[in-house]
């Protein structure tokens, strides 16, 4: 049974850990359903939606959630019709990763059947990405003095 | 099954704090001038009866799941569907620990099971098993739980990001058996490490636990009790999240003392149960324990209607309680052992021995090694 060197754990994850991983959601616009399609298949018509809330406007413009920002990858060819993907962040894992959906109701799932790769749409015009409010301090309050363990 | 008075190693106290094992001589809780002797075929009983009822508490989880039965085991309805998810999606567990009441020659009786945050971990794993190779070096000891822990952590099938081990901040216990298990996990070839419970981040946008980095944590081991989380003001988040949680959601419904009379419902007269009901008709020698409760905390024990043990300096009880028959702890030179039998996947993986001079195992009982021949 091998001796446990604890005071070596930390080091040794901060040099596992060093890639960026850092939660970030996002949600591609499209000038058509068909090129939504593309990007996210057709299996859930949920999944692609017509959104009139960036008719006229810049595709430069901000969000409208705290530390959000939008981007454009195709000129200012901004439609009066356009298609949202669905609202998701990117699960790495060691074969490179998946989108996982941000539901209307908050839950999230794996999307299945999805052709971007690697976390990169490649017929959207834009994207919008936000990497939200971190909170702390929501769990551990029950414990009082006494070990969680037993 | 015997308890035998041995002399201690002269430098056990340097021994057990090469392991990590750093809280030793609180309450003398590591003790060594002492040690329990079994045979062969008591260890093989242990052995089989602790799977035996790990498949029966894993029947009642079905049952319990089934039936829809959350609220007598105080489950707020907001988590019915993710616990009944999470086992219909068979979500591994890790580990797991059976307090058993034996004397070596009646059946052993369940007692309860720490299926969700047990302790004691380290000092079972390790500091036993180098006391046994000091001192009783021709014996063996029902101990497989390092290799084993390694071996299960590969089974999980857990995504490629780091593994978080989670528990609360200065409470000593509790950090060394999660920093123990965060080198099992990295001697299994993942990435790990500890966070302290109370820096665990929420992610609004992305609905996603972070680290202190603000990295999304995928796969969370917390040394925290289920009906703590849920009921804190992260606990709404939990369904619905992308976090993987080691143990998984299903096993609070086990960590709950309500599984005891659905146990007893469920395989009336078995020999490895005790009775246990929601009330305590009928019964005038029992124990009554609250639904969620640790160590011994907010326990009375009733002989023949009179009290016998009681402890109210605890936080438990609110929730309710339920009243098992009481079980004839054997009694050694004045001292109560109670067997932690323990499972690591599906599978019994070793015990410890605890022992008190009362009948309730507590946070303050003794840990006393093991062998047997």
């Amino acid at each position: 049974m091998p001796l446990i060197f604890i005071g070596t754990l930390g080091a040794m994850y901060y040099f596992l850990s060093s890639s960026d991983e850092d939660v970030q959601v996002r949600q591609d616009s499209y000038l058509s359903l068909q090129d939504c399609q593309a990007d996210w298949g057709s299996d859930d018509p949920e999944r692609c939606r017509a959104d009139d809330s960036l008719d006229n406007s810049s595709s430069h413009g901000g969000g409208s959630a705290s530390h959000s920002f939008y981007t454009s990858q195709a000129n200012n060819d901004v439609r009066s019709t356009h298609y949202s993907g669905p609202r998701y962040f990117w699960q790495r894992t060691d074969t490179g990763g998946y989108p996982m959906e941000i539901r209307p109701d908050g839950t999230t799932r794996q999307i299945t059947g999805a052709k971007v790769s690697n976390g990169q749409p490649s017929h959207a015009f834009g994207s919008k990405f936000s990497s939200g409010s971190v909170s702390r301090g929501g769990f551990g309050s029950s414990a009082g003095h006494f070990s969680a363990g037993g | 099954m015997e308890r035998l008075e041995i002399p201690v190693r002269p430098d056990f106290a340097a021994k057990l704090e090469a392991v990590g094992l750093s809280f030793h001589s609180w309450e003398n809780y590591w003790k060594e001038d002492a040690c329990y002797r079994f045979s062969a075929e008591q260890i093989d009983e242990i052995e089989s009866v602790t799977e035996e009822l790990h498949r029966m508490c894993l029947l009642a989880v079905e049952h319990v799941v089934k039936t829809r039965d959350f609220a007598r085991l105080g489950i707020p309805e907001v988590f019915w569907e993710a616990i009944t998810s999470s086992w219909q999606r068979r979500e591994p567990s890790l580990y797991g620990r059976f307090d058993l009441a034996y004397d070596g020659v009646n059946p052993p009786k369940m007692l309860e099971y720490n299926a969700d945050t047990p302790t004691s971990l380290l000092e079972s794993a390790v500091a036993q098993w180098y006391w046994l190779e000091d001192c009783f070096p021709q014996a063996d000891q029902f101990n497989s739980l390092h290799e084993r822990l390694v071996a299960r952590w590969r089974e999980l099938d857990l995504p490629a990001q780091p593994v978080h081990i989670a528990s609360i901040a200065d409470n000593e216990e509790d950090w060394v058996c999660t920093h123990y298990l965060v080198d099992t996990a990295l001697q299994a070839g993942f990435a790990a490490e500890h966070i302290d419970l109370e820096d665990i981040g929420w992610n609004s946008a992305a609905r996603a636990f972070v680290d202190i980095e603000d990295k999304q944590i995928a796969t969370l081991f917390k040394l925290y009790p289920w009906e703590w989380m849920m009921r804190e003001s992260f606990g709404e988040n939990i369904p619905g999240s992308s976090t993987r949680f080691i143990e998984p959601l299903w096993k609070s419904l086990l960590a709950c003392k309500g599984i005891l009379p659905i146990l007893w419902a469920l395989f009336p007269d078995h020999p490895n149960l005790l009775p246990a009901y929601f009330s305590s008709e009928g019964l005038t020698s029992y124990v009554k324990k609250p639904l969620f409760s640790r160590e011994g905390a907010n326990v009375e024990l009733y002989r023949d209607g009179k009290q016998l043990h009681a402890d109210a300096d605890g936080p438990y009880g609110a929730e309710g309680y339920v009243y098992q028959g009481l079980a004839e702890i054997p009694c050694f030179a004045g001292k109560y052992p109670v067997i932690g039998a323990w499972v690591v996947g599906d599978e019994a993986a070793g015990i410890c021995v605890r022992e008190d001079t009362t009948p309730v195992t507590t946070n303050q009982s003794n840990f006393v090694p093991h062998y047997f021949e």
